[in-house]
């Protein structure tokens, strides 16, 4: 039983990131080695935007504020969902490096004492790990639902958004996978770590071996909520590059966005 | 009205537009198409076309960066839906940005392994036939290629560059919208859309310029096919509908005293090539190209056409500044002339009617080309407003993108409701579209609009404006 444990949460790790890694350098490389425009040198989608000053203002904004979300007939949910799920999953991400590295360490390099760091994953982490929760169901709720827009003119015209119609297992599974990565995650958080101030440091015994490639399962062995959040976690992680879950980096390389256009030379 | 048979025939359902599938062209003229591009077609079956289809849309996702990261990255949010016109005025899921793309999407997915493991619970395509491309050839063809999508789009997909990538693999299999065909076909043989012969061509000019000398007594001499600091691409509409826009262009030209010519070879500003095929689309604008350096011209001035525009600013410029040739757009120009203090004009000339400036779709989404008309208009006109949705957020007038053709009128009527509303909500009377797709689609459709919400709007280009305001 201790080889399975061994293989699965002290090698498959590293298969795992080996997997992510390539896999994203992968799916780049084909974006950057497709040339074409479909004829045309540019496609840019921006108005009057053809300087690299601005075009990177414009690549920050949509990845970091989502700015073009609520979109021209304002639906809110599109933004309000996306900004709390993403928000919330980058803290919570940004929060996990205090579980990989040790508490002695954090304390000697950022002068984290185990008690203020307890705090700070209890009400940062909680609080992250809420609101990403919010947001996924906003989410999803919007895609089982389906939304009715108004657009208004003269008359008001009523869209229908059939996102049901328009998704599939792909959709269904990234988003399974995630809910199901937050609340256990979330569980942990606010249901495990306060009455077991040991746990954090458990997590991270077992996580720093990894990192320091001697990969040890026995901290964990006794945490099954753990393993499966761990678990599921792989997989998301080996699933992100081979799927829809690049749309973060394509901000990066996408040519109608990413891309200036071109200036028209009028003096 | 003209079109009353086709609105009996194809009457417009909601929910389902798939009865208004744009006529084929027929062997020949794709026959003629092909050898202009040199293209050879090397399928003839129904299983081949499909194969082919097939093939040729997994060649285009591997080359096309826009192409492929809009396959890859879409999650399917929504966003493009209720930006859609073509979506919004019909309530067909397919005839909507997403639906398009799933359409292809499914393709592409059925050769991915999740598509074989999978299939449909993924969204791949069982089986593709030729029914399955028909459905694609009716709603790819019923795109406005308006882009509105992409400037929705959270992530910057683009779909519309996505129809472009499709309609060009239909036309390798010999599908083609039959008004598109031949209005290409036309450009290749003449050097313009409506065939006109140089005779023509020279015909019209004498014709305006003697227009313009008994209108504002000013005799005009404009070059033709010779050479001069810049050459003037007027757009079809302004041959024979738009005369008026023609006018501006000649007398504001004279006003500044820019040493210019127009050219038989290359009479008016377009490229369907843009809906057809990229090689269409860089073949027709190669042509304008070769012009300029023939004549030996430094500056092209593109006259009121938004696809043209499009065209020209995202392909024809780049080529020509291989050769040190600049490209701009006659608002540039006239916008340039204000401010600059070098021509004079009197907003009195267009009277006390409500003006409405509706951006053309190219001009603002893919041209760049929003204020300078705008700058424009407040020196020639007393009264003028914005609509609601102005530039990138324009509608289109429901013609762009093939969908001029006479066999879709009772849908693209519908279409254009949404720009015809904008007028009605701030009580404009006269709409500014300055573009050629957008004055000849309104004279398909306002008529039948006006009808129906039994208003009197009226139309025109912005050059009218120009010519009549400007004091000589």
């Amino acid at each position: 039983m201790n080889e399975f444990y061994l293989v699965l949460y002290g090698y498959i790790p590293y298969a795992v990131v080996v997997i992510f890694l390539v896999g994203i350098i992968y799916r780049v490389v084909t974006w950057v080695t497709a040339k074409g425009l479909v004829g045309l040198y540019n496609v840019n989608v921006c108005l009057y935007r053809d300087g690299w000053g601005s075009t990177t203002i414009e690549v920050l904004k949509r990845i970091f504020i989502f700015y073009t979300l609520p979109g021209r007939d304002r639906d809110w949910s599109l933004f309000i969902g996306s900004f709390l799920f993403h928000w919330g999953i980058w803290i919570a991400l940004i929060g996990h490096l205090g579980i990989i590295i040790p508490g002695t360490y954090l304390e000697k390099w950022l002068g984290l004492t185990p008690s203020l760091h307890q705090v700070i994953a209890l009400y940062v982490g909680g609080t992250a790990g809420t609101i990403a929760l919010i947001g996924l169901l906003i989410l999803i709720t919007r895609r089982i639902t389906g939304r009715t827009i108004t657009v208004r003119v003269m008359n008001e015209y009523k869209v229908r958004i059939p996102l049901r119609m328009f998704s599939f297992l792909d959709d269904y599974f990234a988003v399974a996978i995630l809910l199901a990565i937050i609340v256990l995650g979330l569980y942990q958080t606010l249901g495990i770590t306060p009455y077991n101030p040991a746990y954090v440091d458990i997590i991270s015994r077992w996580m720093w071996s990894l990192v320091t490639l001697h990969p040890n399962i026995q901290p964990i062995i006794n945490y099954p909520i753990l393993q499966v959040h761990a678990l599921l976690a792989m997989v998301f992680i080996a699933y992100f590059p081979w799927s829809k879950m690049m749309h973060p980096f394509s901000f990066l390389f996408m040519p109608t966005i990413a891309r200036p256009a071109i200036k028209v030379k009028t003096t | 009205m003209s079109f009353d048979k086709v609105f009996r025939e194809r009457p417009f359902k909601w929910g389902d537009v798939s009865n208004f599938m744009h006529y084929l062209a027929d062997e020949k003229l794709v026959s003629r198409l092909h050898e202009a591009i040199k293209f050879r077609q090397q399928v003839t079956t129904d299983e081949k076309k499909v194969e082919y289809f097939r093939r040729r849309l997994l060649e285009e996702y591997e080359n096309n960066k826009n192409v492929r990261m809009a396959v890859d990255v879409c999650v399917h949010c929504g966003q493009c839906l209720n930006a859609c016109p073509t979506y919004i005025t019909t309530g067909d899921p397919y005839n909507s940005p997403l639906g398009r793309a799933e359409l292809i999407r499914a393709v592409i997915k059925a050769d991915k392994v999740s598509g074989k493991l999978f299939g449909r619970a993924v969204g791949a395509v069982k089986k593709i036939d030729m029914n399955y491309i028909k459905k694609i050839y009716t709603y790819y063809w019923l795109c406005l290629i308006c882009r509105r999508c992409g400037y929705a789009c959270p992530l910057g997909v683009e779909q519309t560059d996505v129809t472009r990538v499709v309609r060009g693999i239909l036309y390798e299999i010999g599908m083609a919208s039959r008004f598109t065909a031949l209005t290409v076909d036309a450009h290749w043989k003449s050097g313009n859309n409506m065939n006109l012969t140089p005779g023509a061509v020279k015909s019209i000019i004498d014709f305006v310029v003697n227009e313009i000398k008994q209108e504002r007594g000013i005799e005009l001499k404009v070059k033709i096919d010779e050479p001069a600091y810049a050459l003037l691409l007027p757009s079809s509409a302004d041959y024979f509908m738009n005369m008026e826009t023609l006018k501006g262009y000649l007398l504001f030209l004279y006003a500044i005293g820019i040493d210019y010519t127009l050219s038989t070879k290359a009479a008016e500003t377009a490229n369907f090539g843009l809906f057809l095929h990229p090689k269409h689309l860089q073949g027709l604008a190669e042509k304008y190209v070769n012009v300029a350096r023939e004549l030996g011209v430094k500056l092209v001035i593109a006259g009121e056409c938004g696809h043209a525009w499009r065209a020209h600013k995202n392909y024809t410029l780049p080529r020509l500044r291989e050769y040190g040739i600049e490209l701009v757009h006659i608002h540039h120009l006239v916008a340039k002339a204000i401010r600059e203090g070098k021509i004079k004009l009197n907003p009195e000339a267009n009277g006390d009617i409500v003006y409405m400036y509706q951006d053309p779709c190219q001009y603002a989404r893919g041209g760049d080309l929003t204020e300078e008309p705008r700058f424009i208009l407040s020196h020639v006109a007393k009264r003028w407003v914005d609509p609601e949705h102005n530039r990138s957020w324009t509608w289109c007038c429901g013609g762009q993108g093939g969908n001029l053709t006479d066999e879709v009128v009772p849908l693209v009527t519908q279409y254009a409701r949404l720009w015809y509303e904008e007028a009605l909500k701030k009580d404009a009377q006269w709409v500014i579209r300055p573009c050629s797709i957008c004055k000849a689609q309104l004279s398909h459709v306002v008529p039948y609009l006006n009808k129906m919400y039994g208003k009197e709007i009226k139309y025109s280009g912005l050059m009218d404006l120009v010519y009549r305001a400007l004091v000589i």
